[in-house]
């Protein structure tokens, strides 16, 4: 069987219990919502190709339990990570605060280079919000990384996320690889090189 | 002139390879010269003699009756005769020799002389390809395919494991310079219908009876310079001196060191006389098949001793058969066991259960047997006693925390209302926060919980019962500073008071009381959904003399609220025994410390956002017994605040309080059941245990899965068991199902193996191992594979598999 995507991008889902992270991979793989979805236990993934300037690429998105004390599980899979979505509750200070205990175990654990973005679910909860949308914007200016507002459960915008999260990714491996081979004959190269020379993880990735 | 046709005769002489094929096959044609003779008896005589064991050859296979379809046009239908494999000193030769040739060669009345053309003789380093057929009615057949590609007449085994015999004798005269590709061993574990392990896979089981085809390749590790030098030495007739020595392996088993023991001491070879001591040579060959052989055996010998050593552990020693258990405890046969509400014959109530099961009306009565809560022997009255014991205990526990949350949701409510503030502020461009708003929150407690409750209250009642409850807490705090400073509504110390007077903060609030009841109807939709009404009622417990109380009790049950009823009902209001209780908390002193506070507040928040999406589709949890959950959940955190709240730990309380729907009860048996899950936990070292242990069974019992693991390195890591070990496999099943599997698991402790969840598991990987393997899944596909296929398990397959996965490795330890 033929390769059917031109590249594969490993995202994870990090943030709080009960944020919504599971929610928003549901809405992202499957567009539903589930008021009865369960807490995640130890970790699952979901798989969407996109299509991204003529590129099919397969997003593999890795969904981790929020509770801190499985991190020594779920920290298995940051390293092989390419994406990191950061997710917190706009009703729940707490879930915002502890973004930036999140972001701590992302430098402990994930490739230095790894694209990272924030999310503020829930936001069709407008009356409960407890974090204002400046200060989610605050805190990704503070990290230089962007941020969005989304809601799994009325749909809003989490396709942007994700979208915006893997051209990044694409951006910046094209522009890795452009740096590691000195353009020659113009943007010819720009095509065929990608599929030549995948990262290590991107050569062995398997046909689902 | 008859001949015995030599395996290249059987073919068109124009693919016979003398030069290209190295090494032994330089020489078929002396050895050919050798064997083609008259037709004479005497020589055909020497021949049959030649088909036995002797001093040139040594016999490593034979078989009668074996049939074979020669390549003749007379011969229309296959021939039986008699097949064997021998190894000389230039390697393999399969013989087959037709039975008319074999019987009675002395009698001459009859012209057999055809039959000598019949007659097959391959030499195996022609051959490149075995090809096997195998047929559970008919046998089996092998067609030997030589490099030139041409077929040799197929041999056709009789039904009864001959074919594989005939095979691993194949194999194992390969050795050390040849092998099988696949090797055979795994071929035949994962594949032979004839083997023990029975695959369970219906779609496998149905292929079973079908036929099978399965083509190794002969490979030949030895180095090609080695064997030239051998065959120079044998062909030119050298003698090698006496004092030639062939260096023997000696210690080492590994294929590569033993190949390099054929190679004679060159050194001597220019300084002797030209002729060969083939005799020498021949001798050498026999004790390297007898030290191969030898050590293949202490291979073996050292492999078993492993597997005793390191999974002995694993299974009972004792193996207890499952006879007349398969219907497992019936009401028919518990009315046998448990004779006058004694149950004495423990050993059998755990073998029963592990073999068929509990029915599920029993289950409320013997699980807590299961799980150590009640003990076997025990007479009714010492259980009911013990119950009681029980539930008081539970309760008491639970008005403990119950104080205790009171004084979180008051901390909560007010780091909410800063949190609003805030943002308000933030949006109104820094418009200060009124002040009384300030004051009101942070008085109010339980404001937001109860206004559903207040909206059929009397406003007299209302007040009431909301002076009692605020009466009963005093919260010290500095209001100006938290205006200031929201870091320093953190307060040292919080007072349980069971003197209302001692209050003053209340008097403050009643002023205000209209004002804040206006403001908290906003603040509701701000504030979460909270199950709070039970940490109301236990601290109106406080004023065991005060109208008031009565009146909100009253209140409160008209509404009829289940929370509620669970919550007097747990908390002996109802009855008149323990209507003058003493709050604990009060008991306690009522004095938490700060940290106390914070982490059992914590906690409190994970339990309420795991209870409220804890199987919301089971018809039990679908609206009603959330808080059952919730309380057993608290009042084990509670109990055990050090380890504190973990996700999954709901998971395991849910089959057993929808079992016995009685809270105490489920809090009992659950901590039995966490003093083995604990292990399982993060800060546990149990689950990495089950990695390696799950690795090793894997390498014993399916030695094929356990390359495959091995060849993607990132398998062994074993995540995808993360989930079934944490959670002995409730996720991964329907409820009816994890009630089966928990109390066979419980069992299986006393009957077979107190790591029975590791069988669990390698029999759920079993079930779909040839989906796992012919789809060459790696490590994220297991997952996935597993996780999509989460409760769509044949159970009882899954069951029966595990046990004999268990019988299995019982006999290989027991089997010395």
């Amino acid at each position: 069987m033929a390769k059917t995507y031109d590249y594969l991008f490993k995202l994870l889902l990090i943030g709080d219990s009960g944020v919504g992270k599971t929610c928003v991979l549901f809405r992202f793989s499957e567009d539903a919502f589930n008021t009865t979805f369960i807490s995640t236990i130890g970790i699952d993934f979901k798989i969407r190709t996109i299509d991204l300037d003529g590129k099919k690429i397969k997003l593999q998105i890795w969904d981790t339990a929020g509770q801190e004390r499985f991190r020594t599980i779920t920290t298995a899979y940051y390293r092989g990570a390419m994406g990191i979505m950061l997710v917190y509750d706009i009703t729940n200070e707490k879930s915002f605060e502890n973004i930036k205990n999140w972001i701590r175990n992302i430098e402990e654990n994930a490739s230095a280079d790894v694209e990272k973005m924030l999310l503020g679910n829930k936001c069709e909860l407008e009356e409960k919000r407890q974090v204002s949308k400046e200060r989610g914007e605050q805190l990704a200016i503070e990290y230089g990384i962007k941020f969005i507002e989304t809601s799994a459960k009325a749909s809003i915008r989490v396709e942007e996320a994700f979208f915006t999260l893997a051209r990044d990714i694409k951006a910046k491996m094209e522009k890795k690889l452009e740096a590691s081979n000195p353009p020659k004959g113009g943007h010819q190269l720009r095509t065929s090189e990608p599929q030549k020379k995948p990262t290590s993880w991107l050569s062995r990735c398997t046909l689902l | 002139m008859h001949r015995i046709s030599s395996g290249g005769h059987s073919t068109p002489p124009s693919v016979r390879r003398p030069i290209l094929n190295f090494g032994r096959s330089l020489n078929t044609s002396s050895e050919d010269s050798t064997i083609s003779r008259n037709n004479s008896p005497h020589i055909a005589k020497d021949y049959v003699e030649s088909l036995h064991q002797n001093s040139r050859a040594a016999l490593l296979f034979g078989k009668n009756n074996v049939h074979v379809m020669p390549l003749k046009a007379e011969v229309t239908e296959p021939m039986p005769g008699y097949l064997s494999l021998h190894q000389t000193p230039s390697g393999l030769t399969i013989k087959w020799t037709p039975n008319q040739l074999m019987n009675g060669f002395s009698d001459e009345s009859q012209d057999k002389s055809v039959y000598w053309d019949f007659a097959l003789q391959v030499r195996l380093d022609e051959i490149v390809y075995v090809h096997c057929h195998q047929d559970s009615e008919a046998g089996g057949t092998v067609i030997l395919v030589g490099q030139d590609g041409v077929q040799r007449p197929p041999i056709h085994f009789p039904k009864g494991g001959h074919m594989l015999a005939f095979l691993s004798c194949l194999e194992t005269g390969l050795l050390p310079r040849g092998r099988l590709d696949p090797p055979l061993w795994s071929q035949r574990s994962g594949t032979n219908s004839n083997t023990r392990r029975r695959r369970p896979l219906p779609a496998l089981s149905e292929t079973e009876e079908t036929t099978k085809d399965y083509v190794f390749r002969i490979i030949d590790n030895s180095d090609h310079k080695d064997i030239l030098k051998r065959k120079d030495l044998m062909d030119t007739k050298a003698s090698l001196p006496s004092r030639v020595r062939v260096q023997l392996c000696s210690t080492s088993t590994s294929s590569e060191s033993s190949s390099k023991s054929f190679s004679l001491d060159q050194q001597s070879v220019p300084d002797s006389p030209p002729s060969v001591y083939i005799q020498a040579v021949c001798d050498s060959m026999k004790k390297q098949i007898i030290s191969r052989a030898f050590y293949g055996w202490l291979a073996y010998c050292r492999h078993l001793s492993t597997v005793r050593t390191h999974l002995s552990g694993l299974v009972n020693s004792k193996i207890i058969n499952g006879d007349g258990a398969s219907e497992g405890i019936t009401l028919e046969k518990w009315t046998e066991l448990c004779i006058d509400g004694v149950v004495s014959d423990y050993g059998e109530v755990y073998r029963q259960t592990y073999f068929g099961g509990i029915c599920n009306e029993l289950r409320t009565e013997i699980w807590p047997y299961l799980l150590g809560h009640y003990k076997f022997g025990s007479t009714t009255e010492q259980r009911k006693e013990l119950d009681e014991e029980t539930k008081q205990a539970y309760e008491n526990t639970m008005s403990e925390w119950l104080a205790v949350e009171a004084i979180v949701r008051q901390r909560d409510k007010e780091d909410q209302a800063h949190a609003i503030a805030k943002l308000s502020s933030e949006s109104a461009s820094g418009e200060p926060v009124p002040k009384e708003i300030q004051r009101d929150l942070s008085n109010e407690v339980f404001e937001d919980e109860i206004t559903d409750d207040e909206d059929s209250m009397s406003e007299e009642e209302k007040i009431q019962s909301r002076k009692s409850r605020r009466n009963t807490i005093k919260y010290e705090s500095d209001e100006d500073q938290q205006l200031n400073d929201e870091d320093n509504a953190e307060i040292n110390l919080v007072q349980i008071s069971s003197d209302p007077e001692a209050l003053p903060s209340s008097s403050n609030c009643d002023k205000n009381d209209e004002d804040a009841e206006g403001r908290s109807q906003e603040l509701n939709d701000f504030i979460h959904n909270v199950i709070v009404t039970n940490a109301s009622l236990d601290i109106t417990n406080v004023e065991t003399d005060g109208a008031p109380v009565r009146n909100h009790l009253d209140a409160v049950t008209e509404e009829n609220n289940s929370s509620l009823d669970t919550c007097i009902e747990t908390h002996g209001l109802a009855s008149p025994g323990r209507s003058a209780c003493v709050s604990p908390a009060s008991s306690n002193g009522g004095i938490y410390s700060q940290e106390l506070l914070k982490t059992f507040g914590l906690n409190l928040h994970r339990i309420e956002k795991d209870v409220q999406r804890c199987d919301r589709n089971y018809w039990y949890f679908a609206n009603e017994n959330l808080d059952k959950l919730r309380n057993v959940m608290c009042t084990y955190v509670w109990e055990h605040l050090d380890i504190g709240y973990m996700q999954g730990m709901c998971d395991l309380v849910a089959p057993l309080l929808v079992t016995f729907d009685d809270e105490s009860l489920t809090y009992a048996c659950f901590c039995h059941l966490m003093e083995r899950m604990i292990e399982n936990f993060p800060n546990g070292n149990a689950m990495d245990c089950h990695f390696a242990n799950m690795r090793s069974l894997i390498q014993i019992l399916d030695a094929e899965m356990y390359e495959q693991m091995h060849a993607h390195g990132d398998y062994t890591h074993f995540y995808f068991c993360y989930r079934w070990f944490l959670l002995d496999f409730k996720r991964e099943l329907v409820y009816s199902d994890v009630f089966k599997t928990w109390e066979v698991i419980w069992a299986a402790q006393q009957v077979a193996s107190s790591h029975f969840v590791l069988f669990l598991a390698l029999a759920l990987l079993e079930t779909y191992r040839d989906i796992i393997l012919s789809n060459g899944m790696d490590f994220t596909d297991i997952i996935k594979f597993f996780n999509e296929m989460a409760e769509r398990h044949d159970v009882n397959a899954i069951l029966k598999l595990a046990r004999e996965l268990v019988l299995q490795l019982q006999i290989l330890i027991e089997n010395k």
